[in-house]
């Protein structure tokens, strides 16, 4: 009998050794009512009524709850305990911030706040995140919140945040472009020239090498997240700049990753492995690695987004930096150079939130971005492309470089297209068939799988909201629109 | 039962209070031993029992954690079976658990063989050998991932100063490697637990039985092969059970800070994987299907380990 529920106990510790890798948290009630009667287009009767519900300068016993990452930025937190201090000053409304975990656990935090009733007015997001979140009826709409001040957002920031057609987040944050960092300096004293093309990038590579017995570029290849970036660089030339129209096409299911233009970009990033251009360091480099071996000259250049800016002037004032366009890989008349950018820092208002707590959210999220608030926020990150008109960028030459250059052939990252299945296949492949342990048809055919494995086990849809029915949208819609005080 | 209610009162009244004090006096030690049990037994059903039970529930459901659960049966498992990285992670787990096991144990016994001796600094070296049990696997895995940097790394520019450059390495981004990499930084850490294991068993072997067969001719070879290996037969079951099981279940950290899994799923063991599942692709159902899974697998672990020890207890 001992032995028996000796047996047991062990069983049972096993498996609670287990059960906490299971994101054992208890379940809302099961409904398998699925989406039916799906309409092409949100429908228009969803739209609510505005009434006079005026956030009130006297919010008596007034408390909003903010949950977000935890701040990186220097200053930010401070910055924001300011925009809090003057919110309460004027509405006499608290802001109690919980800021937990990293960007990414956005979502899982929202749902234990949920799944606990804490209560949640406002929430982080982030491009990378919002179709998972707006998809699965979390966030609420609130296109015609932001209506009385939308023209604030700088062109197109607002549009990165808007899924059919609907807006989900306001992003009030930095915008960002990628771009190739070199060592000006190093590069004066060689006499090398910015390059323009893929061949002058090799020549350049094989100089550094040559003269300077160096790492010509470095890459922080041990953070996947990064590796996708170059993928968006090639695709857009092999699509002759095409990358969003065909990535689209790709997640509705109307083309194959394993398509020419798909399998040319995956062979023309192993092509910088292939020459020298980058090597077997950058494979297991992290983004502290990276900066430091750029800035002690152990390597020339590296390629990254414009928040790489900041961190390295922050360690290294007087390091001379210059920036250039991913090469041109091709010969094909008119196609350019296209970059992956846009704004990562947004917030929305859950589906969730206490009704009565609606108007101040609402209000909340206006005064934001204001431009007094929203550049006290926006330049702690020394912001080269604030999303909000009027705040000013950093005091740096490379900010008027990328605005100028840059900026114009800044496209969408693929990644705030695809969903994170499909991105955790390019973010694996890349490397793999970067050194020969896969061939590109290899890697193309495990993103396309990734992509078919997810509409059979989750039933992905690209174009989500195209099959929601009236009662979804009723779940994320604001029963009345408040009045807010737009100044 | 022919009683009338009144009759049945009448028989009864003041007789419950004497049964439940007879029933109190027989069994009084039962009684209390059980009140003493049930505030942790309590605790185990509400934070370990339930959540593995939820966790075999959400397992039938499709949900990415944030809107409604939808019934699915038991499509979740079948999932499970045709997803490769997940086999491909259930193989290094199993790499990982039997790999580290045998060098911890031989690195272990070693270590105890020899510090068991009277060596100058002995308690020195049992201290230094045990200290990095007590560093975090979070710490442990930072500190070796510098050491294993290709740029600035300790190793690979200790292998260039004594001019083996052709054993440099990409130590956590080569796949062939890595595995045995993050599996090195395990052993590192849990050798010197073995080792203590390994030195509470030799220190309860009679040292009259080495001088027997010292007197009889044998060597230190014999010897340890003939009287130490036999009389620490219990303790090396133990510490060989405990390592596979602790390996089987508590990889993830250690990977997840070395590598995350990479390069190209060459460290992925199912933990991560499952972790990855869970938050990072949002599906629940099928991650917690992973976890029965591999729970399954770790209990028959838990299983022999059960057999054994029962059975050495009986012994």
């Amino acid at each position: 009998m001992r032995k028996v529920t000796f047996s047991l106990m062990i069983f049972v510790i096993v498996g609670a050794l287990l059960a906490g890798c299971a994101g054992g948290s208890t379940p809302t009630p099961a409904s398998t009512e699925a989406p039916s009667g799906a309409s092409t287009e949100a429908p228009a009767d969803t739209t609510p009524a505005t009434t006079p519900e005026v956030a009130s300068a006297d919010g008596e016993g007034c408390v909003l709850h903010i949950l977000g990452g935890a701040r990186t930025y220097p200053g930010e937190e401070e910055a924001w305990n300011q925009v809090f201090a003057d919110f309460k000053a004027q509405y006499n409304c608290d802001v109690q911030a919980r800021w937990q975990g990293e960007w990414s656990d956005a979502p899982q935090n929202l749902e234990s706040a949920r799944m606990a009733q804490e209560p949640v007015d406002i929430t982080y997001n982030s491009a990378t995140l919002n179709t998972t979140m707006a998809r699965s009826g979390v966030l609420m709409d609130i296109t015609e919140l932001v209506k009385p001040y939308q023209d604030r957002f700088a062109t197109g920031m607002l549009e990165k945040y808007t899924l059919g057609g609907k807006v989900w987040a306001i992003p009030v944050s930095d915008s960002s472009t990628s771009a190739f960092f070199y060592n000006a300096t190093m590069f004066e004293e060689l006499g090398l020239e910015e390059p323009k093309t893929y061949a002058d990038l090799v020549s350049v590579a094989q100089a550094i090498k040559e003269q300077k017995n160096i790492l010509p570029l470095i890459h922080q290849g041990k953070e996947p997240w990064y590796w996708p970036m170059w993928f968006f660089e090639t695709y857009a030339q092999t699509t002759g700049n095409k990358s969003i129209d065909m990535i689209q096409q790709f997640l509705s299911g109307q083309r194959q990753f394993t398509s020419p233009e798909e399998i040319a970009a995956l062979e023309d990033v192993a092509r910088f492995y292939q020459d020298g251009i980058m090597t077997q360091e950058s494979l297991d480099t992290d983004a502290d690695s990276m900066r430091a071996t750029f800035l002690q000259q152990k390597a020339a250049m590296f390629y990254g987004g414009t928040w790489e800016l900041a961190p390295l002037r922050e360690a290294n004032p007087s390091f001379e930096i210059g920036v250039f366009e991913f090469p041109l890989m091709t010969d094909a008349a008119g196609v350019v150079s296209q970059h992956g950018g846009g704004p990562d820092n947004a917030w929305s208002i859950p589906s969730f939130i206490d009704p009565a707590n609606l108007p101040m959210a609402a209000q909340f999220l206006e005064f934001i971005t204001r431009q007094e608030n929203a550049t006290r926020i926006i330049s702690t990150y020394s912001p080269m492309i604030p999303s909000i008109k009027g705040v000013p960028t950093v005091d740096d030459p490379l900010a008027t470089e990328f605005n100028e250059q840059f900026m114009p052939n800044t496209i969408t990252f693929l990644d705030w297209l695809w969903p994170n299945e499909v991105n955790d296949a390019v973010m694996q492949a890349i490397p793999a068939v970067l050194t020969g342990n896969m061939t590109a048809e290899e890697g193309a055919t495990t993103v396309q799988d990734a992509l078919d494995t997810i509409r059979e086990e989750s039933e992905y849809q690209f174009d989500w909201w195209t099959t929601w029915t009236d009662e979804d949208w009723a779940k994320v819609t604001p029963a009345s629109i408040p009045t807010i005080e737009v100044k | 039962m022919g009683l009338t209610d009144s009759s049945w009162k009448k028989n009864t009244a003041g007789s419950l209070p004497d049964a439940l004090t007879r029933f109190w006096g027989r069994n009084q030690r039962t009684l209390i031993a059980y009140l003493m049990v049930l505030p942790a037994f309590l605790l185990f059903m509400g934070l370990v029992i339930f959540p593995l039970f939820d966790g075999f529930w959400i397992s039938l459901h499709r949900w990415d954690g944030l809107s409604e659960m939808e019934w699915l049966g038991f499509k979740n498992y079948k999932f499970v079976f045709g997803d490769e990285v997940f086999w491909l992670g259930m193989r290094n787990t199993f790499q990982f658990a039997f790999g580290v096991t045998i060098v911890k144990n031989v690195a272990g016994l070693f270590l105890a063989v020899l510090l068991n001796q009277s060596v100058k600094g002995r308690t020195f070296f049992r201290t230094a050998a045990f200290m990095p049990v007590t560093i975090s696997f979070v710490v442990l895995g930072i500190l070796w991932s510098w050491i294993f940097n290709p740029t600035f790394g300790l190793l690979n520019n200790m292998l260039s100063a004594l001019g083996l450059d052709f054993l440099i390495r990409g130590w956590l981004s080569d796949p062939k490697i890595a595995l045995w990499s993050v599996m090195w930084v395990d052993i590192w850490k849990w050798t010197g637990f073995h080792m203590v294991l390994f030195l509470a068993g030799l220190q309860n072997i009679p040292t009259d039985l080495y001088e027997a067969a010292a007197i009889d001719g044998a060597g230190r070879w014999q010897s340890f092969w003939r009287i130490t290996v036999p009389l620490l037969k219990s303790v090396t079951i133990v510490s060989v059970l405990m390592s596979i099981l602790g390996a089987f279940v508590s990889n993830y950290d250690v990977v997840k800070v070395m590598t995350g899994g990479g390069p190209f799923h060459a460290t992925e063991v199912a933990l991560t994987w499952i972790v990855s599942t869970t938050f990072r692709f949002s599906n629940v159902g099928k991650a917690n299907a992973m976890s029965i899974i591999l729970f399954l697998c770790a209990a028959v672990f838990g299983i022999v380990q059960l057999i054994v020890t029962t059975r050495r207890d009986e012994d």
